[in-house]
């Protein structure tokens, strides 16, 4: 059997389970706590799960070994931090926000916010750049998955010109009925799946590489003394400046720490003690399905130094060329479902949240509830989820800009809030708003302002290597620090029940 | 208002997240080394402001020390870039020292100490009946619901 009618064959399958789980979840869907966060009924590995296959979007398999051929070791500074963030994650927020979840019906993070703080202008305020950042990332992974799907189908030499929106509507036709049917129940158990399929690929094509290239050793000797990649390669900060590869390591490191699509899965955790095992469990999966980026990333050049492929025309082929060239059948079969896998599990998360800021978030900023959230949200997710892929097909590249840096739009707006708000007590509502709007503002309005080619505009003021998300990153921070030591008002008193879930966090 | 462990430790993120502002805003090599020990230490000291760091004071050298290691790994890389013989674990050393100086001993070490200083019990069945409890008593939305 041929290896298309494998990819083919594996991502049908894919695709049918995932709607066979959509089906099993809409019938067990009754309240809107069952449609926001899956009832709170989650086990621990179920929820480490699905958090893992959430936090790795598509990037992850196709343009992570993409960037590593180009950058070299630099660009893994982008995954080395998941070593620690889940128990960062953990020690910073999981367990503080999962207990606020006792005391208060808290099914979104601008929930938490109104919790913590009893504000509902703040809460609104993390409500719209949830949304920003939400409706960004989706739209680009909406494309993303249309790409995927008309690559392993095969259909642009079919197709034409209709094949991209032809793949982008059985995508979206996918995602729509299972998350619009089942809600986080579907999109958390579709996630566990994605999750497993995304672990097993990573073990399987990193032993592929390593055969392929002759072992460890045998990998890295050939790209040092080769001559198209050299030493400089494997330097860690590589033909990149300082600033970019560290800058990589802190937007990914504390970045995930305002990361919605994270943060909203310790509301689902049945069991708080169970929070002892996350880390392991999430940051193990993680060092699993990096493996897969490490090892294309490595072996790709490593062939081309060993002359056993040519150069390769565009960075972003690696994943593609190396599966195609080198992986049996059914290991690409494999790979390209868990790529689709990557990209919906992402996709699914943020479906729901943008869903949830758009029928409960921000009505309840202006002061308005919505009386059926469960239909409403459904509705929300059948607009949202149309409005993202319209856009994204009729705006392909700014939609690729936004996807780009909403991860660090939602880590520099929110990211401070959570990470030093929740833990610190003297952080006012007004540090809060601030911290929010300079991570917000700070970041869309550089990374636009970077892109600019205007007649009279000067260019950015950062020096050469410098992430303008890791600039609003470390900006956000100290603005929430400077405001909350210069307001000299008198701090409201807390509930005595979200005190003592605060406090009881901190055992 | 007398100074608490978690003022200090929200003071030196403020600090060093405003120093990490003036580096990329500077630029150059000087700078530039400054911002890498800088990212290096961030999520150091946010564990140790969300950690229950008064409680177990080992768990702050713990932290300290993993902090000197990753400055130290930071500063090492450029000592040890240009030698490519796979020389340690059949890498180069200063690929060797981003693996496990950036990779895989912060993942031991944070797991390790988590899981340490993680006390189940105090968020038991017992302790969050009372904090449903207090919910019921204010009132609140939602609150004084059991888990399912």
């Amino acid at each position: 059997m041929t290896t298309r009618v494998w990819i083919v064959g594996a991502a049908i399958l894919y695709l049918v389970v995932t709607l066979g789980i959509g089906w099993w979840a809409a019938r067990r869907t009754r309240s809107a706590k069952d449609f926001w966060i899956a009832g709170q009924g989650l086990g621990i590995a179920v929820t480490a799960l699905a958090t893992m296959s959430a936090a790795f979007s598509g990037f992850a398999f196709l343009g992570g070994p993409g960037l590593t051929y180009h950058l070299g070791m630099t660009a893994l500074m982008i995954c080395f931090p998941v070593g620690f963030t889940a128990a960062l994650l953990c020690w910073s927020v999981g367990k503080r926000l999962r207990l606020l979840g006792e005391v208060r019906a808290i099914y979104t993070i601008p929930d938490a916010v109104a919790a913590r703080w009893a504000c509902r202008k703040t809460a609104g305020l993390s409500a719209v750049a949830v949304l920003v950042g939400t409706v960004g990332y989706l739209g680009g992974q909406m494309l993303a998955l249309g790409v995927a799907i008309e690559s392993v189908f095969g259909w642009r030499e079919l197709l034409g010109a209709w094949s991209l929106p032809a793949a982008m509507a059985v995508g979206l036709a996918v995602v729509l009925f299972y998350c619009t049917a089942g809600g986080m129940l579907a999109s958390v158990y579709t996630d566990v799946l994605q999750g497993g399929l995304m672990l097993v690929c990573g073990i399987a094509v990193f032993w592929l590489a390593l055969d392929t290239t002759g072992g460890w050793t045998a990998m890295l000797g050939s790209l040092g003394d080769s001559a198209a990649f050299g030493s400089r390669f494997l330097d860690p900060l590589g033909t990149s400046p300082a600033f970019l590869a560290f800058g990589f390591f802190f937007v990914f490191g504390v970045g995930n720490l305002g990361q919605p699509h994270l943060l909203h899965k310790f509301f689902m955790l049945k069991d708080p003690a169970k929070l002892k095992w996350f880390p392991v469990l999430l940051s193990g999966g993680q060092i699993l399905c990096v493996l897969l980026w490490l090892g294309i990333g490595l072996a790709v050049p490593a062939l081309v130094a060993q002359g056993q492929i040519p150069p390769l025309a565009h960075p972003d082929d690696a994943t593609p060329t190396f599966l195609l060239q080198f992986a049996p059948p059914a290991l690409a079969g494999l790979v390209f479902a868990s790529i689709l896998a990557a990209i919906m599990s992402t996709a699914d998360s943020f479906v729901s949240i943008a869903a949830a800021a758009c029928v409960r978030d921000l009505p309840r900023a202006f002061g308005r509830k919505v009386e059926s959230e469960l239909g409403a949200g459904r509705w929300a997710t059948v607009v949202i989820l149309l409005a993202a892929s319209g856009i994204a097909y009729g705006y392909g590249d700014l939609i690729a800009l936004l996807g780009t840096f909403s991860f660090g739009t939602l880590g520099a707006a929110l990211a401070p809030t959570f990470a030093i708000g929740l833990a610190w007590r003297r952080v006012p509502a007004s540090a809060v708003a601030a911290s929010i709007a300079t991570g917000l503002v700070l970041n869309l309005g550089l990374e636009l302002w970077s892109r600019q080619s205007m007649p009279g505009l000067p260019p950015l003021p950062l020096p050469p290597g410098v992430l303008v998300t890791a600039f609003s990153l470390a900006a956000s921070f100290a603005v929430l620090v400077a405001v909350t030591l210069l307001d000299r008002r008198p701090r409201p008193v807390l509930p005595p029940s979200v005190a003592a879930a605060l406090e009881l966090a901190e055992s | 208002m007398r100074s608490q462990p978690t003022d200090r430790a929200a003071f030196a993120i403020g600090a060093l997240t405003l120093s990490m502002v003036g580096t990329m805003l500077v630029g150059g090599a000087v700078a530039a080394s400054v911002f890498a020990a800088a990212a290096a230490l961030a999520p150091i000291l946010l564990m140790g402001l969300g950690a229950p760091i008064r409680r177990s004071r080992w768990l702050v050298w713990a932290l300290a020390l993993l902090a000197t290691h990753l400055v130290a790994c930071a500063l090492a890389i450029d000592r040890l870039a240009g030698v490519v013989e796979p020389r340690v674990l059949g890498m180069p050393p200063a690929m060797a020292v981003q693996v496990l100086g950036l990779f895989v001993a912060p993942f031991f070490v944070s797991v390790w100490i988590y899981m340490r200083s993680f006390d189940r019990e105090a968020v038991g069945p017992a302790a969050l009946a009372r904090l449903r409890e207090l919910a019921r008593e204010e009132g609140s939305p939602g609150a004084g619901e059991p888990p399912p």
